[in-house]
């Protein structure tokens, strides 16, 4: 298992799980016992739809001191199960409960018994620290239970188990595009879900019909690998198929495990050759150019952004010549320097490494280091303005082969508007 | 009444933690210090970030990240650690420290510890108790407001000054983002007070640095405005000026009312005064009349903060809108009452038949607007961007403003305050009545 959490942000089980339950459809309500203030976790308005199955305890300060704050929560559970009907309720605890020690537990189960529906602790919230990684992890697992029947009682009912398709894959944390979906699809490999952010809980549903469970990391998602692979879906870890050396890895990996010896050339030997026609008109350009690679900035609890450490993409950028810098936010601890490159080393990656301590320093470093282009989080934008250097967010690129040239031109034109190479 | 009402959140259900953040990111220079555990980051600069293009707001916020560990052995350490540092980064001109509820429970003296901060670092460390349990947003928007206008050295004769033209500050100015509405909203309140023969000096608050609001001792006149924090008595108390309270200028008469107050205020001539309004009045006229052809007689529902719906009352019935609907989103800006108020004292009235609905829940207004498939009770609605995709909201025609606007977006000047304001927003419910954009 890597060492997690010293190359990303961390968060908070609330904020984490809040997040990420709010993206995902289905018939279900959350809790959140605390003050009103910690509801202020989700997204509300602006296109971030699933708010309105959140609930909140509300607990006031005289609550909180009071030893009152349990009674709340068993008077909205009530009020739950009674005015609402959803499969699943779950609770997520605050800094306010932990700190007064609320037995969240206790009450969620008398709930359970009391009104016969399934009630959720989802333990863990507190001023405690966890990674993003761990957060992913624990949320595949409990929306795997809605599709593992092996951990139904945790939290959604199964409607029926399904027996694993031999030449279907379940593509979790990611979306490879419909292109190489249907790419995959004539190649004989049947999608069986997209369990990407926001995949619906009937999505997590259909997990157990597919033999495989694509993954660009299995350190990601370790418990739910293995919860999976108990139920006979096996793991694949595969490249994030972005760009062209990294998209043909992706299929050569997926054909071999899936139906080997298959000719591909009927589906992809155009599509491949204009690819890496691309990455060789692009290398004119961008070749020999500083390229700052952005860790570390981003909390946005994407799998595909997580994966291997945040270098899924680094390949798009590895084919094209550039010269590699790693712009890495946080602190620059002797330890935890250390701690990054022999992670980074175990991911094959000796890019040398500059770290920015706070986000007002980004600009300096990359004119500092002679970056010519950085690939950063998108909040690092508008820092880096006033520079020369070339700006590109991350989650810019296309996947696919038809993304790589969308992505040449992007890059090519993100440098000839900085002023370099041109 | 519903169990689960007490537990349901509100459709703008930031609280006063959110609020303050929001002011923060409206001074310049400021910094907002977060003294919590490491999940109430995503409660600041994430929830302003779609709604605000003009700016990035990271740069404006920081945080001690408690651990547990910390908030047991002592809460008021990783303040003492984290906040030089934070400032030997940022370079802030003052610093506004809020907590979470759960580091309140403590009951450490974190205002010793700011007093204790601001000696050591040399710049205002100002300390906002109670924000994370503040109702809403605009609590702890108007906390920020109240703390600078009384950093603010009112000792300072405003006859020190320039004298002429007198100069007149606002206090109390929603400003939510760095886009160019606000822009334009400062200037038409620039225009009226020049107009009147002033000068508009700094405003609490509009993106203006720290060391700018300080210059707010030179003002003679304080236009007390909704957002403000305080009462009208309370803020000429503080600041010994001269303080006239008056509700947005939105609207013709709206604008009108607010004229006519400033100018009483700064003891202007009134023949002078109602040439300057009748002579906007006469350009902005005509133009409404067209408007009102087209819209006369359309059901439009308002979702807005108080002051923003009063605004939008009077400007209804000045276009001839029917109003079936009031949707009051706010919690501390005086609910219906206050509504009322606000619309009598431009000379209107909220009609019998238009319900007002104070504070609802996100479930409640979700179904405020019937089902799904049924025809929509209303042909118009003015709202910001609330969680409302999938209901019958979403199949009526929106004007989108206030805060959070994810969809509306200003590279344009285009006013809502004030007369060229009002004509703005005409066109805007005309757009939006022919669904065309």
């Amino acid at each position: 298992m890597r060492r997690q959490a010293k190359l990303n942000q961390v968060v908070c089980t609330l904020e984490g799980m809040a997040t990420l339950l709010q993206r995902t459809p289905g018939n279900f309500a959350v809790v959140i016992h605390g003050d009103p203030d910690c509801a202020n976790v989700l997204m509300h308005g602006m296109d971030h739809p699933g708010a309105e199955r959140f609930f909140c305890t509300q607990i006031t300060p005289d609550e909180a001191i009071g030893g009152r704050s349990l009674s709340v929560l068993r008077k909205c559970l009530d009020g739950l199960c009674e005015e609402l009907t959803p499969e699943v309720i779950f609770v997520l605890g605050t800094c306010l409960s932990s700190l007064v020690g609320d037995d969240v537990e206790s009450v969620t189960q008398a709930a359970a018994v009391r009104h016969g529906v399934r009630v959720v602790d989802l333990a863990g919230a507190g001023m405690r620290f966890v990674t993003q990684a761990a957060v992913v992890d624990r949320f595949a697992r409990l929306m795997a239970s809605a599709g593992l029947a092996s951990q139904a009682s945790e939290a959604f009912q199964v409607s029926g188990a399904a027996a694993p398709d031999p030449r279907a894959v379940n593509l979790v944390g990611f979306d490879p595009g419909e292109e190489v979906r249907d790419q995959l699809a004539r190649l004989g490999v049947r999608v069986n879900a997209v369990l990407d952010l926001g995949a619906s809980v009937a999505q997590w549903q259909r997990l157990a019909g597919a033999r495989w469970n694509l993954v660009l990391d299995e350190a990601l998602f370790a418990g739910f690998l293995s919860d999976c692979a108990e139920r006979g879906v096996a793991p694949l870890e595969v490249a994030y198929p972005v760009g062209a050396s990294a998209t043909d890895a992706f299929f050569a990996t997926v054909l071999e495990a899936v139906c080997p010896g298959v000719d591909d050339d009927a589906v992809l030997a155009g599509p491949r050759a204009a690819a890496h026609q691309a990455v060789a008109l692009g290398i004119e350009f961008t070749r020999g150019v500083r390229l700052g690679f952005n860790l570390g900035s981003k909390k946005d609890l994407n799998p595909r952004t997580l994966a291997r450490e945040g270098l899924a993409e680094v390949s798009v950028f590895e084919e094209l010549g550039f010269e590699l810098v790693l712009l890495l936010q946080g602190d620059d601890h002797p330890e935890r320097l250390a701690a990054v490159r022999e992670i980074l080393g175990g991911l094959g990656c000796e890019a040398p490494l500059a770290v920015f301590s706070d986000t007002v320093f980004f600009a300096d470093l990359c004119v500092d280091q002679g970056v010519g282009l950085t690939y950063a989080s998108d909040h690092l934008r508008e820092l880096i303005v006033p520079t020369d250097v070339g700006f590109l967010e991350n989650g810019a690129l296309r996947p696919g082969y038809s993304g790589v040239t969308q992505n040449v031109r992007r890059i090519v034109a993100s440098l000839a508007q900085a002023g370099v190479g041109s | 009444m519903s169990t689960l009402r007490r537990f349901s959140l509100a459709p703008v259900a930031h609280t006063g933690l959110f609020g303050v953040f929001l002011g923060v990111h409206a001074v310049g220079d400021a910094l907002h210090v977060l003294h919590t555990g490491v999940g109430c980051k995503g409660k600041t600069q994430r929830q302003l970030v779609e709604h605000d293009l003009g700016r990035e707001a990271h740069p404006q916020v920081g945080w001690t990240e408690l651990s547990e560990e910390d908030l047991i052995r002592d809460v008021a350490a990783r303040l003492r650690e984290a906040v030089p540092e934070l400032q030997r980064r940022r370079q802030a001109a003052a610093l506004l420290v809020t907590a979470s509820a759960a580091v309140e429970l403590t009951s450490t003296d974190l205002a010793v510890e700011t007093q204790r901060l601001e000696a050591e670092l040399g710049v205002p460390v100002v300390w906002l108790p109670g924000v994370a349990t503040a109702a809403d947003l605009y609590a702890g928007y108007g906390a920020v407001v109240r703390a600078l206008v009384d950093r603010v050295d009112w000792g300072v004769d405003w006859r020190a000054g320039s004298k002429d033209p007198p100069v007149v500050s606002l206090v109390g100015n929603f400003f939510h983002r760095y886009e160019h509405e606000q822009a334009a909203n400062l200037a038409e309140l620039r225009r009226l007070v020049e107009g009147l023969g002033a000068r508009l000096g700094p405003t609490f608050l509009a993106g203006e640095s720290f060391g700018a609001l300080q210059r707010a001792h030179a003002a003679r006149l304080l236009v007390r405005m909704p957002y403000a924090g305080l009462e009208a008595d309370d803020l000429a108390t503080l600041t010994s000026r001269r303080v006239c309270g008056l509700g947005l200028p939105l609207g013709l008469r709206a604008t009108g009312v607010w004229v006519r107050g400033v100018g009483a205020a700064l003891g202007v001539a009134p023949p002078r005064v109602e040439a300057l309004v009748a002579a906007r009045e006469a350009r902005v006229a005509p133009r409404l009349e067209l408007a009102r052809r087209r819209l006369g007689g359309r059901r439009l529902a308002i979702l807005a903060d108080t002051p923003l719906a009063a605004g939008w009352v009077l400007l209804s019935g000045e276009l001839g809108l029917e109003l079936p609907l009031v949707v009051l989103l706010d919690r501390t800006l005086g609910g219906e009452a206050a509504l009322r108020a606000q619309v009598a004292a431009a000379g209107g009235e909220v009609s019998p038949g238009t319900r007002v609905v104070e504070t609802p829940t996100l479930m409640e207004l979700r179904g405020l607007a019937g089902g799904i498939d049924d025809p929509p009770p209303f042909d118009l609605v003015v709202r910001p961007d609330l969680s409302l995709a999938d209901t019958a909201w979403a199949h009526v025609a929106t004007l989108e403003t206030g805060f959070p606007a994810g969809h509306k977006h200003f590279v344009f000047p285009l006013p809502e305050l004030g007369y060229n304001g009002t004509v703005a927003l005409a066109q805007r419910l005309l757009d939006a009545a022919g669904g065309v954009y």
